[in-house]
C-alpha cells in the first residue's frame, strides 16, 4: 500500500518555519489607554513608557514594591511582556532583553501621544532624527513607533485609539513630566519644535537661562535643561513620577535594592524632586506637590 | 516523490534566508548577543544606554547631584 506523503511533509515544512520564524511576535493583548475610549487627543503628551531590562523579576518587584503598581504578565509565542498598572490604570510596560553576556542596566523609554504617526515619523526624519522601530499598531492600543532624538535618545511615539489620559492632576504613581539633558537644550528644542509640534519657551527662572520647556494645548510638557561638561557623559531622557510622600517613597527605596542617585530637593513652584536608580539600572525622577497642591495650577 | 526534498530544501532557504534578513543574532562585543527578544521589538544595540549615567556623580567625576528638573505637576501653565 502506497501513501501520498506530501501534504504531510508540506504541513511539517510550515510547522517548521512557523515555529522557527523571526518575525516579532504580536501583542494583541496591550491594553488600551482608556477604558472606555475617550474622543480627545493631547499630542505632546507623556503617556506611556517601558521599561526595557534583561532582569523582568527584580525590575517588577521595585516598581510594584515602591509604587503600588500591579503587574500583569503577557505572553505571546513564549515572549513576555508585563503590563503596570496604578490604581487600575494601564500605565506602563516592561519588555524583557534577550541581549546576554555583557552588562547592559535598564532603560526607560518614555512615548509622547501623537494624532498621526505617520506625518510625525516623516517630521522627526526631515529634523535629524531616526527611526529605530517602525510604526505598528497593535489592537486595543492603537499604532507606536519608537525614534531616536537628535540627540540619539530613544523616544517612543503612540497614537492611541482609545485617546489620550486627560490633563489634570496625575495620580501618584502616574508619569509627570518628562526632562531631557542634553549638550545643546537650544538645538534639541528646536528638534522637538520641529519634529513634534512643541511650542518651544525658554526657563523663566533666572539661574536656568539655558533651559527649555516644551509645551503643548498650553500645559507645560517636558524640560531640557543642559548636561555637565565631559566627553563621558551622555545625554540621558529621564520620566519623572508623581508621588504622595517623597520621603516615604525614597525610604523604601534602598530596601527594595535601589539607590537614591540625587537627593530630595525643592525645585519649580515649590515642589519636591528626587532621581533614583532601580536595582536592574533603570533611572526615574520622582515628585511630590508640596500640601498637595498642584502646581499645575500655580499662575 | 521528487517533490519533497524541494519543498524542504525551499522551506529551509526561505528559513535561512528570513534569519540572515533580519540579522536575529548579533555580535554586541564584550560577548553579548543580541537575538530577536520582546513581544513589541526586536533587542538592538540602541537599547542600551541606561544605567545611573552622571545623575549620581559616580561616573566620570563630574560630582554628584546632577538632575535638575523642571517639574512642575501635570505641566504648569504656559
Amino acid at each position: 500500500m502506497k501513501y501520498d506523503l506530501r501534504p504531510f511533509f508540506l504541513c511539517t515544512a510550515m510547522a517548521i518555519f512557523a515555529f522557527v520564524s523571526p518575525t516579532p511576535a504580536r501583542a494583541e493583548n496591550f491594553p488600551a489607554l482608556n477604558t472606555p475610549a475617550v474622543a480627545g487627543h493631547l499630542p505632546g503628551k507623556l503617556i506611556w513608557a517601558d521599561l526595557f531590562t534583561t532582569n523582568p523579576e527584580a525590575a517588577s518587584a521595585f516598581y510594584c514594591g515602591l509604587l503600588g503598581w500591579t503587574a500583569m504578565p503577557l505572553e505571546h509565542k513564549g515572549k513576555g511582556y508585563t503590563i503596570f498598572s496604578n490604581d487600575g490604570t494601564p500605565v506602563a510596560g516592561l519588555s524583557p532583553r534577550s541581549v546576554a553576556g555583557a552588562n547592559h542596566p535598564s532603560r526607560w523609554i518614555g512615548y509622547i501621544a501623537v494624532t498621526d504617526i505617520s506625518a510625525t515619523l516623516s517630521a522627526v526624519e526631515k529634523a535629524g532624527g531616526v527611526v529605530r522601530a517602525p510604526s505598528r499598531k497593535f489592537a486595543d492600543r492603537g499604532r507606536q513607533a519608537i525614534i531616536a532624538d537628535r540627540d540619539g535618545l530613544p523616544v517612543g511615539l503612540l497614537e492611541s485609539s482609545s485617546g489620550d489620559p486627560m490633563d489634570g492632576d496625575p495620580k501618584a504613581g502616574a508619569w509627570n513630566w518628562f526632562e531631557l539633558y542634553v549638550r545643546s537644550p537650544q538645538d534639541t528644542a528646536a528638534f522637538y519644535r520641529d519634529a513634534l509640534g512643541y511650542a518651544v519657551a525658554p526657563e523663566t527662572k533666572p539661574d536656568t537661562k539655558s533651559d527649555f520647556v516644551l509645551s503643548s494645548s498650553m500645559q507645560g510638557r517636558g524640560g531640557i535643561a543642559p548636561m555637565p561638561d565631559g566627553d563621558s557623559v551622555k545625554p540621558a531622557w529621564l520620566g519623572v513620577i508623581r508621588v504622595q510622600n517623597l520621603d516615604a517613597t525614597l525610604a523604601k527605596v534602598a530596601g527594595l535594592g535601589g539607590e537614591v542617585l540625587v537627593a530630595p530637593h525643592t525645585v519649580e513652584f515649590g515642589s519636591r524632586f528626587a532621581i533614583i536608580l532601580d536595582p536592574t539600572g533603570g533611572t526615574i525622577g520622582l515628585v511630590e506637590y508640596i500640601d498637595g497642591a498642584n502646581p499645575a495650577n500655580t499662575p | 516523490m521528487k517533490t519533497l526534498p524541494k519543498i524542504l530544501l525551499l522551506s529551509l532557504l526561505a528559513v535561512g534566508s528570513q534569519l540572515a534578513w533580519t540579522s536575529c543574532v548579533a555580535d554586541v562585543g564584550g560577548g553579548g548577543y543580541y537575538s530577536p527578544g520582546g513581544v513589541w521589538i526586536q533587542d538592538d544595540v540602541w537599547l542600551d544606554g541606561g544605567g545611573r549615567g552622571w545623575f549620581g556623580g559616580h561616573d566620570g567625576g563630574h560630582g554628584g547631584g546632577g538632575g535638575y528638573a523642571h517639574p512642575g505637576g501635570g505641566g504648569h501653565r504656559r
